[in-house]
């Protein structure tokens, strides 16, 4: 009996073990398509920056874009769910995005008011407005980066 | 390369002021990249590149001591040398035609993935970027910061070099890369006339708009 106790301890140990991992590969789970997310927002920005550019593709392009752009923004703070910080996996998340949650949605918000704002002027296409437009999207990536993500 | 005979130009003014702009400018790419001043950084990388399609150009055009073929040296020679066996020459030895060749090429490679790079945001990107996709534009921003590794590397071995020779004390290797003077009773190597300099400058800097421009009208 005792022998069988101590494999069913073992067992039990083994299982709590590899609940662990699987909890662990959860949370780095969350930030690999948190990652994959931000890109989305990459793609769209490299689509807006090649057009103001280097004239690849049209003003509308440039719409669809921040409008992809704006939607993902609104999307970003539920992409932070707690445990997520800096350590797990690439994680770049600072802490403080859940000591002050609302600064955090604030400047996602920042975002989509900006990349709705380049989609109106983009629709209106002059290529001047939209580079300026474009710059005020930039400047909403850094602000926020430049608070919340860990530097390189 | 010993003291004694007369003065002779072994490297001319294109060749010192594209080494000491070159080394600046790398220290320059370096700093602006690590402060997140990208925009100073992407002036800087597109002067080097200036300079290194300058350098290839006078590489072939230049003066004699700036040609690949007056120092690329096969293994048999750069033994020879190591030997102490190398018949004495002005310009780059042996050795140091390597050290050109390994400084040059992952400059040049370097650059290169400089004007495809891009950080993932999309925000800070290369002039010819937009030539490529996401992905790949993202890619060679790995690369291209991974890489800089190397070329702190080879600058480390290259001033460990410099250094070695300047203590060893027979070989007046530095200073000539600063008054472009050296005391040799070997024959002064030829010279490439000015217009040659102008002309290939103009050239670079020329492709180097083009390239600025993300190769408009390609």
């Amino acid at each position: 009996m005792r022998k069988i106790g101590m494999a069913l301890a073992a067992v039990a140990m083994a299982a709590g073990a590899t609940g662990a991992a699987w909890a662990q590969s959860a949370a780095e789970k969350q930030v690999e398509a948190r990652k994959a997310n931000f890109k989305k927002i990459g793609a769209a920005m490299k689509t807006n920056v090649d057009f103001v550019r280097n004239d690849k593709g049209t003003a509308a392009d440039v719409v669809a874009a921040s409008r992809t752009m704006a939607t993902l923004a609104g999307q970003i703070p539920s992409w932070f769910p707690a445990g997520t910080a800096v350590g797990v996996g690439k994680s770049e998340a600072l802490p403080v995005i859940w000591q002050k949650p609302a600064d955090f949605r604030a400047a996602a918000m920042k975002l989509q008011t900006a990349a709705n704002n380049l989609a109106t002027v983009a629709a209106g296409g002059d290529k001047a407005a939209i580079g300026a437009a474009l710059g005020g999207v930039g400047a909403t990536c850094k602000g926020c980066h430049d608070v919340f993500r860990q530097p390189d | 390369m010993a003291a004694g005979g007369t003065r002779v130009r072994v490297w001319d003014g294109w060749i010192r002021g594209f080494h000491w702009l070159l080394g600046s400018l790398v220290a320059v790419s370096w700093w602006t990249a690590e402060e997140g001043h990208m925009e100073w950084h992407f002036r800087s990388g597109i002067a080097i590149f200036v300079l290194l399609v300058f350098r290839l150009l006078w590489g072939v055009f230049g003066s004699e001591t700036a040609r690949f073929a007056s120092f690329l040296k096969g293994p048999g020679t750069i033994l020879a040398y190591l030997r102490g066996k190398a018949p004495r020459a002005l310009g780059h030895n042996p050795l140091g035609g390597l050290s050109v060749l390994a400084l040059l090429g992952v400059l040049i490679a370097q650059t290169t993935l400089g004007l495809f790079a891009q950080d993932e945001d999309g925000i800070y990107s290369g002039p010819l970027s937009s030539l490529i996709s996401y992905d790949a534009s993202s890619l060679a921003g790995e690369i291209h910061h991974t890489l800089f590794n190397v070329v702190l590397g080879l600058i480390v071995l290259h001033i460990s070099a410099i250094t070695y020779y300047v203590l060893r004390g027979d070989d007046d290797i530095l200073l000539p890369m600063i008054t472009g003077d050296t005391d040799t009773d070997l024959p002064a190597p030829k010279r490439a006339p000015a217009w040659r300099g102008l002309v290939a400058l103009a050239f670079a800097v020329a492709l180097a708009a083009w390239v600025w421009s993300g190769l408009k009208g390609l």
